[in-house]
């Protein structure tokens, strides 16, 4: 039961991520690479306003406090830059982040990492699988209503032709800095659901290997469909689950899977590569 | 309708546009031409507001817009198409319709769940895509259409945004000449007078095919290296000696 209560945990917090990608990275083509900085510092809010002593939900108010202000700060970044280098900015802050976190251990306790306390009300696994799922759902109605909206259909256009869609009348800067804002949400969210599930958070709670999972989700979900999203989270959720019956050992298992995802992502950037592209702001 | 004064455009340190000064009247159309890098395409993204513009100022319909961003000018009424199709290549025929009605009609968030809006701007795109031949084409992606159908749905596009000022920039570049006809018809179209809806409707046309473009416009204007050479009506302007030696070297 508690194998079965955390993997559907996963998944749903796995498809909640896929949601949040799926606007700023599949459709609009904004390479928003620092999507882990932002659930790495939310998470670390959490924790350390735990530390500090603040309840934990109010511990997660400033969790989320804390990924809007992240959104703010990259979306501001993203009318600064290029596209292109706003996919660099985003990948060297997540290194910046991770030695961040690392050095300034008197206040994230370094590689030791900080304990996570759940709120009591979701203190059991089958409580805190029922918040991910009804979160997960409230995630995927927005994002299927806001497909069928002009939102949607403007961000679809984003990706093919910005200079374009900007003479139609639609504030394209606008949309795409509230994009990275709401992908942010998103990720500040996902990343405080699973510091409440594994109760531990350590520098690299949200590095390379989660950014590659994020990458190869966002490419399976390149359709705008929001079916599209739980394909691609169902995938990624069980594909490395093959692992299990390769009998490795377990301090292998980590890398394992890091690799695995790594070559699914290089097969599927080989494959689909005219689709993923970044979005056109050239005149 | 359009007044430009002493516009001075500069592409990083180069200077592209020097003192354009022209006005464009409520119901005319006006075609500019000028040999490659005159600065012809610059002006017309000084005027949607794609280019900076260092010094001078765009007037439209009494206010000056010289400094409002592209989106900004596009919802007072400047239509703008491009010289390599500012198409939505993986959206439908139809979703490349929509998005512009759904911009002009100012259609609530929810439009898309009420058979009423449904239906309304079924009709619309039906009626357009009928006008220029284009109705099999409706649920196709627009990707796979030929050069000059995607010419048509940029113009169709146009059309419905209900812009009072619409920039065209070259729209017979990569055209077969078969389809020249339809395009020179569907840009007539595109003038109100000629489409029953109320106020007039002003055209400012970059073109290479000069019988093409003659047979169109009501004035022409020619710029060279950055500066207006001279305007007039198309057959002052074909007589012109100085702008064959220019034009044609």
């Amino acid at each position: 039961m508690g194998y079965f209560l955390t993997t559907i945990a996963t998944f749903f917090t796995t498809l909640q991520a896929a949601a949040g990608i799926h606007g700023v990275f599949s459709l609009a083509g904004i390479f928003f690479l620092g999507v882990p900085v932002v659930m790495e510092m939310s998470i670390y809010a959490l924790a350390i306003a735990q530390k500090a002593g603040i309840p934990p939900q109010y511990a997660f108010l400033i969790a989320m406090l804390v990924a809007v202000l992240c959104g703010i700060l990259f979306a501001y970044l993203f009318v600064k830059v290029s596209a292109d280098s706003f996919a660099v900015l985003g990948l060297a802050s997540l290194l910046a982040s991770e030695a961040l976190l690392q050095s300034w251990d008197s206040v994230t306790n370094g590689i030791l990492g900080i304990s996570v306390k759940r709120p009591d009300f979701f203190n059991s696994l089958p409580a805190l699988a029922i918040l991910f799922g009804m979160a997960m759902a409230i995630v995927l109605i927005l994002e299927y209503v806001l497909l069928k909206t002009w939102l949607g259909r403007t961000i679809r256009a984003y990706k093919q032709n910005e200079i374009a869609l900007e003479a139609i009348g639609r504030p394209t800067k606008k949309i795409a800095q509230a994009l990275i804002i709401f992908a942010s949400c998103v990720y500040g969210l996902t990343g405080v659901f699973i510091a409440w599930r594994v109760q531990f958070v350590d520098p690299q709670i949200a590095g390379i290997p989660y950014l590659i999972e994020i990458i190869t989700m966002g490419i399976l979900a390149l359709s705008p469909r929001v079916r599209s999203l739980a394909w691609a989270a169902l995938f990624v959720t069980f594909f490395p689950e093959v692992l299990r019956f390769l009998n490795l050992p377990t301090t292998m298992m980590g890398y394992a899977r890091v690799i695995l995802y790594s070559l699914v992502l290089l097969f599927l950037i080989h494959r689909l590569s005219p689709k993923l592209a970044i979005s056109n702001r050239q005149i | 309708m359009l007044k430009l004064e002493n516009l001075h455009v500069k592409i990083g340190k180069t200077p592209i546009l020097h003192e354009i000064s022209l006005q464009v009247k409520p119901g005319e159309i006006v075609g500019i031409i000028g040999p490659n890098g005159s600065g012809k395409t610059t002006l017309l993204n000084a005027i949607s507001g794609f280019a900076r513009v260092s010094d001078g100022s765009v007037v439209f319909q009494d206010q000056d817009i010289t400094h409002f961003a592209p989106y900004r000018r596009a919802n007072l009424g400047i239509g703008r198409s491009f010289q390599n199709a500012g198409i939505f290549r993986d959206m439908t025929v139809e979703e490349n319709l929509i998005i512009a009605i759904e911009q002009v009609k100012k259609y609530p968030w929810w439009w898309k769940f009420d058979r009423k809006f449904i239906h309304k701007t079924d009709a619309l795109i039906d009626e357009a895509l009928e006008s220029v031949g284009l109705t099999g084409h409706k649920k196709s992606l627009a990707g796979v259409l030929s050069g000059g159908q995607l010419r048509l749905l940029e113009l169709l596009r146009l059309g419905v945004s209900d812009g009072d000022l619409l920039l065209i920039d070259e729209p017979t570049a990569g055209v077969a000449p078969a389809m020249k006809k339809t395009l020179s018809k569907t840009i007539r179209g595109l003038l109100r007078e000629n489409t029953g809806k109320t106020g007039q409707r002003s055209i400012l046309i970059i073109e290479h095919d000069l019988k093409f473009l003659f047979e169109l416009v009501d004035r022409v204007i020619v710029i060279v290296d950055g500066n207006v050479y001279m305007e007039g009506k198309p057959e002052e302007v074909s007589r012109d000696q100085k702008l064959q030696e220019v034009y044609f070297g």
